[in-house]
Parts: structure tokens; C-alpha cells; sequence
């Protein structure tokens, strides 16, 4: 019914969405230990600095924690489905902490296509879908192939209206 | 085609959007400007404002020249952001509400600020500012084609029929059979204790610590005693709030609509659109249960548009356990309340919760080890005993029950609530795991409805197999409903 999109068909997310993750973290893992240096720089002078190396702590636990979540990436990404499936959407994500999320299709208020900078350098988006009640997205499919966005898109929100014609006044 | 897209806002957005964004920095524009009049750093003011400027410009016609809208097949699309690229796409069909705001600098420029909103109803899905006057027309003409937009409800009912008008006997059971007691009894002694903080000179002062004084120094029998007195004013107390603020409580119904009525100070008059009902919640107090009485909420979802924030409303302070089933039917045509068969959920949940408890009872024995040494190690046996026992009652008192257009769900060891949901409220379903729970073959099922209060059912502890399967036919059923009349 939907070119590309196979109803049915449990669909993993683009691989690149990897790199996304990945430069995502080392970017967080900087601010996080410049904060770090930050706070050590300016309580050296305190009393209870003294003996502790907190720079060098801080430093070890950036490197933990960057290496932790480039490994992680890999995981998260095996662990990230989603699949279309006869009246709903269904979405399954989680490494530790499993989530499966179903929005009936007819709940379906808006969508939106969504890319960071960094996201479109690598050439991947995000699709959020909205239900009604909730201020934020009832589901978010990060690391999709723009077209394939798109065609998510479509297959979410059939067309109830026919595309009018060139020239002629909608409703006329 | 006028709307079709893509089009842009109008150019003097532009205008708008740098005097929003100074707008927004004001504070450090009158913080530069009385730096500068009163002489201080006023070479550094010039610097400063012309980079608040050329920020403020840059801004706003980024914004202008990243932002496009249109009709395309069937749905609004609006396209905006600079680094973050997005792309909204409404159906035309899931619009609600198009407002047409015209502040007083739009009007001066003859702008238009075109506000859309969907039944999410915490705000404004797309807001197209700004547009002319012609353009702005052109989109509400194109999006008031929809069926779903409507005039305003009718300010006054022609037909309204009392449902419900409490007795003073049941606002005094009500009050009686509350969990209120000890809650006044301690708002009273924390009142009085700030006071004293606050006023220390005055003829209640010192009132708390000479009481804590004067107990101290009485006998085992006199200071039960007293507590029992204490509890017995709360519990009066509680009878008196509950006179207080249902005084009169009655719920009419007319024209598709709830009207509340109560109070003895603060009259509330409120009404209750039954279409936004969309859950309904049945608390009832320990007390309450054994006398066979409990509470019903509504829980209503809120309407930007209508400037209603929506919540947990009262429908009635008491009601007879027997009558529920009649009085749910009348608040949502749904599945009679008293014959539910419930399902219990795995046994495997006590073994969960005594598990997730763990790390607490190590902790507060460890904390407790400080100060008293060895003898806190039987600490830890205890809390675990009780950690067990509050485990199992959980367990055997929650349920829950796939009524045919409904889902019910229950909880509560002490005071016990159910939710009745029915199932073309449901906007979507959520099952999660907790490492936990994985390892357990355990899963939570949670069914959000459009309800702006915090109350969505989270069935907890269900074998995992059987948490999917409701899920995913709760959903399936959900699909399967037309949305009612907000588009919700």
C-alpha cells in the first residue's frame, strides 16, 4: 500500500543514527569535563580540595562515562525497532530499561520531521508523532533516512483530502 | 492556489520578530541604560547595545527566511529552524481552533498572528506569525472548511436536570470516614510551631514546646490520652472541612454537560463538559470500605481554546457502592461498574517489590548503625518482614479487567482506587520493564488518556506475555473507535 514501507515488518533505524549518538555523547562528555576543570580550578583554593585530586577524578570519570556510552550506541541501535502495523504504531526501544510504545493510528494529531545540524551532516532525521492530551510526542523515531521519514510520514497520515488542482479554489 | 505550499510569512515579520526578541532582553537593556545615564561604564553600553541589536536582527530574519508554510495534500505544513530543521505536518482534520490575534504591534503593520491548535490541548500546534491581513484570510478559509471547527458552546442551558444533591448526613459521613485526621491534627501543631517561629512574643508563643514539655513529663495513659484527643479533634475537624466545602453539593445535568454547585464560603460553580470526561476514578478511604461508600472523580481533559485547564473534578463527595453502577453509566455510557471480574496480577510482583526494596532496608539499617551500633542490625529483618507483608497485601489487592469497551484497574492496600477507562479514551499504550522486572518476567502496562490531571492507570507487575497482549489489544480496540467530539 505504502511504496517502501512494508506494513508489518519490524524496521530497525538507520545505522548512521550511531554516529549521531556517538558524536552526541563526546560533545556532552566535553561540556561535562570542562565543567569538571572548571569546578576544580575555582575550588583549589577550599579547604576541602586539598589531598583530593579532583581533577584527576574528574578526568577518569569523563573517559568511563565517554567510553560507556560510545559502547552503548551499538546496543541502543540493536535494541531500536519500530513496525507499522495494521491500525497502530508500534515502537520498541531500550537496552536496561525496556519500552514498547503502541499509538493507534486514528489518534494520530500532527507529526513532525525533525534534524539537528549535526543529524543532517550525517543525513538522518527524526519523525515524532503526537496524540492528543500530551505536551510532548508520543513517540520519537530518531535515526531515519529522510525518505524514509517521509514515507513514514505518509503512511501515518493517509491523505483524507485529494491534493486540489492547480487553478481551482479549494472547496469551490 | 493561495495556500498552497510553500509560502513565507510576511516581510515585515521581520519587524515583529526583532522587537519580540528585544522585548525579551529588556531586562538587560534597562540594566545598560541606567548604567549608562548614571555614568558608569558607558563606553562598554554603546558595545553592548549594538550587539543586542545586530543579534536581535540577525534573529529575526533568520526566522523569516527559514520559515515556510502551506497546504499540501490534505494537511498544514510548516517548515522552520536555522540549525534544527523541522517539519510539522496537521491534518487538516485534526484541526480544532484557528485563532486570529492581532497585538498592537501587528495591528500598527497590519499583520496577523495566526494561531492553530489541535485536540492536544496544551497549547498551540502551529502559529504562523505574521502573516497579512489576505494571507491570514486565505488560511482560515482554506482550514475553517473542516467539520470538526464549530461555533462556541451556547453560554446558557435551556434544560438542566438535578442528578445528585448531597444529604447532610453523607457530607457528614464524608467528612467522618476521611483520612483527614492526623493530616489537620499535624497542619494545626505545624501552624502553631511556625507561628511561634514567626511571632515569638505573642500569647501562643512557646505554646508547642511547653505542650512537648508537659507531655514528657505525664504518665504512659495520659499521653495516650492525649493523643486520642488530638485525633478526635482532627476527626472533628475533618467533618466540619467537609461541611464547609460541599455545603450544597448538587450535580445537574443539562445539554451534555455537568454542573457542580458547592460550598458554604467559597461557593464553586463548575461545569463539566461530558465529552472531555475521560476517565473515571472511584477512591475510597479504609473507612469508606468497610461502610461500603467511596468517592468519583472525573477526570476531564483541558481545551486551550476554551481556556479550560481541565483536572480531577468531584463528581460526588459519597456514594453508595450500590448505586455506582447507575451513576457511572449517567457520567460515561459505559460497562456497569459492580459485576467486574477481576484479574489478579503475577505473584511474581511480590517478589519484585520485596526486591526493590532491598537497597532501602540496607540503606536505612546502615544510616540506622551509626548511632546505634549492633543493636540496629535488627533492623533489617524487620523492615524486611514488613516490606514482605506490604508486598503481598499489594499484590492481593490490585486487579484489573478488560470490560468490552472498557479497561478497569484497581489498587490499594488501605484506601483503594479503581479507574474505568473506556477504551476510545485511550490515546495510546505504554508497557515498560525495569531491569527488575526483566528479570522477573514482569512488565507495567500504561494507558494514557487525554486527562490533563496525573492520574493515567499504570497496571504494574503483569507477566510479561500477558502485558503485551493487553497492550497491544488495548490499542488495537482503541484503533478501532471513532474520536469523539473535541477530535480527542
Amino acid at each position: 500500500m505504502w511504496p517502501g514501507i512494508q506494513q508489518g515488518a519490524l524496521r530497525q533505524l538507520d545505522s548512521r543514527v550511531k554516529s549521531l549518538w556517538r558524536v552526541e555523547s563526546v560533545i556532552l562528555s566535553l561540556v561535562l569535563g570542562a565543567a569538571a576543570l572548571i569546578a576544580d580550578v575555582v575550588t583549589r583554593d577550599l579547604p576541602f580540595h586539598q589531598g583530593i585530586p579532583v581533577g584527576v577524578l574528574a578526568g577518569v570519570a569523563f573517559l568511563l562515562v565517554l567510553g560507556w556510552s560510545l559502547r552503548m550506541a551499538r546496543l541502543s541501535h540493536d535494541h531500536w525497532v519500530y513496525q507499522l502495523r495494521q491500525d497502530d504504531l508500534l515502537v520498541a526501544y531500550g537496552v536496561f530499561w525496556r519500552t514498547k510504545r503502541f499509538i493507534p493510528r486514528n489518534r494520530i494529531q500532527h507529526v513532525d520531521i525533525q534534524a539537528g545540524p549535526i543529524a543532517r551532516m550525517i543525513g538522518i532525521a527524526t519523525l515524532s508523532v503526537f496524540v492528543g492530551g500530551r505536551g510532548g510526542a508520543a513517540a520519537s523515531i530518531p535515526g531515519l533516512d529522510p525518505g524514509e521519514a517521509e514515507q513514514l510520514r505518509l503512511a501515518l497520515l493517509p491523505n483524507r483530502v485529494p491534493p486540489p488542482v492547480i487553478g481551482q479554489e479549494p472547496g469551490a | 492556489m493561495p495556500s498552497a505550499y510553500p509560502q513565507r510569512l510576511h516581510p515585515l515579520t521581520i519587524v515583529v520578530e526583532f522587537l519580540r526578541v528585544l522585548g525579551r532582553v529588556i531586562w538587560a537593556i534597562a540594566l545598560f541604560l541606567y548604567l549608562r545615564f548614571s555614568g558608569a561604564g558607558s563606553d562598554g553600553s554603546d558595545v553592548i547595545f549594538a550587539l543586542i541589536g545586530c543579534v536581535a536582527v540577525v534573529t529575526a530574519v533568520a526566522r523569516y527566511l527559514t520559515t515556510t508554510y502551506g497546504i499540501q495534500g490534505g494537511s498544514l505544513i510548516v517548515r522552520t529552524g536555522l540549525l534544527t530543521k523541522q517539519e510539522r505536518t496537521i491534518p487538516l482534520d485534526r484541526i480544532q481552533n484557528i485563532n486570529l490575534r492581532r497585538p498592537f504591534v501587528h495591528r500598527l503593520l497590519g499583520l496577523v498572528d495566526v494561531q492553530i491548535e489541535t485536540a492536544s490541548g496544551t497549547g498551540v500546534e502551529a502559529s504562523l506569525s505574521a502573516l497579512s491581513e489576505d494571507q491570514a484570510e486565505a488560511m482560515r478559509r482554506v482550514l475553517g472548511g473542516s467539520p470538526v471547527l464549530g461555533a462556541s458552546e451556547a453560554p446558557s442551558l435551556p434544560t438542566e436536570r438535578t442528578m445528585y444533591r448531597a444529604s447532610a448526613a453523607e457530607l457528614f459521613i464524608a467528612g467522618a470516614t476521611e483520612n483527614r485526621a492526623l493530616a489537620i491534627v499535624g497542619a494545626l501543631i505545624g501552624a502553631l510551631a511556625v507561628a511561634d517561629q514567626a511571632m515569638p512574643d505573642r500569647a501562643w508563643s512557646g505554646a508547642v514546646g511547653a505542650g512537648i514539655d508537659r507531655l514528657s513529663s505525664m504518665s504512659t495513659p495520659a499521653i495516650i490520652g492525649a493523643v486520642v484527643l488530638l485525633l478526635v479533634i482532627g476527626w472533628i475537624g475533618s467533618i466540619v472541612m467537609s461541611f464547609v466545602t460541599y455545603w450544597n453539593f448538587e450535580l445537574a445535568l443539562g445539554d451534555g454537560r455537568f454542573t457542580r454547585r458547592y460550598g458554604l464560603v467559597n461557593h464553586v460553580e463548575s461545569v463539566v463538559p461530558r465529552h472531555r470526561i475521560q476517565l473515571v476514578r472511584i477512591v475510597e478511604s479504609p473507612l469508606q470500605r468497610m461502610l461500603g461508600f467511596c468517592k468519583l472523580y472525573a477526570e476531564t481533559a483541558g481545551s486551550y481554546g476554551d481556556k479550560e485547564v481541565g483536572g480531577s473534578a468531584l463528581m460526588s463527595p459519597l456514594l453508595d457502592r450500590e448505586t455506582l453502577p447507575a451513576v457511572s453509566k449517567v457520567v460515561f455510557a459505559s460497562s456497569p461498574v459492580s459485576d467486574i471480574e477481576w484479574v489478579g496480577i503475577s505473584p511474581r510482583a511480590i517478589r519484585s517489590r520485596v526486591q526493590a526494596a532491598l537497597p532501602w532496608i540496607i540503606l536505612i539499617t546502615a544510616v540506622a548503625y551509626v548511632p546505634f551500633g549492633v543493636g540496629a542490625l535488627w533492623l533489617a529483618p524487620g523492615l524486611l518482614l514488613l516490606s514482605l507483608l506490604r508486598a503481598w497485601l499489594g499484590y492481593r489487592s490490585t486487579g484489573y479487567s478488560e470490560l468490552g469497551d472498557a479497561i478497569a484497574y484497581r489498587e490499594g492496600v488501605l484506601s483503594r482506587t479503581t479507574w474505568l477507562m473506556p477504551c476510545d479514551k485511550v490515546q495510546m499504550v505504554v508497557m515498560s520493564q525495569s531491569p527488575l522486572q526483566r528479570r522477573l518476567g514482569l512488565a507495567s502496562v500504561t494507558a494514557p488518556t487525554a486527562s490533563a490531571g496525573a492520574f493515567p492507570a499504570t497496571i504494574r507487575d503483569l507477566p510479561d506475555d500477558s502485558a503485551y497482549s493487553i497492550a497491544s489489544s488495548l490499542s488495537e480496540r482503541s484503533a478501532l473507535l471513532d474520536l469523539g467530539e473535541d477530535g480527542v
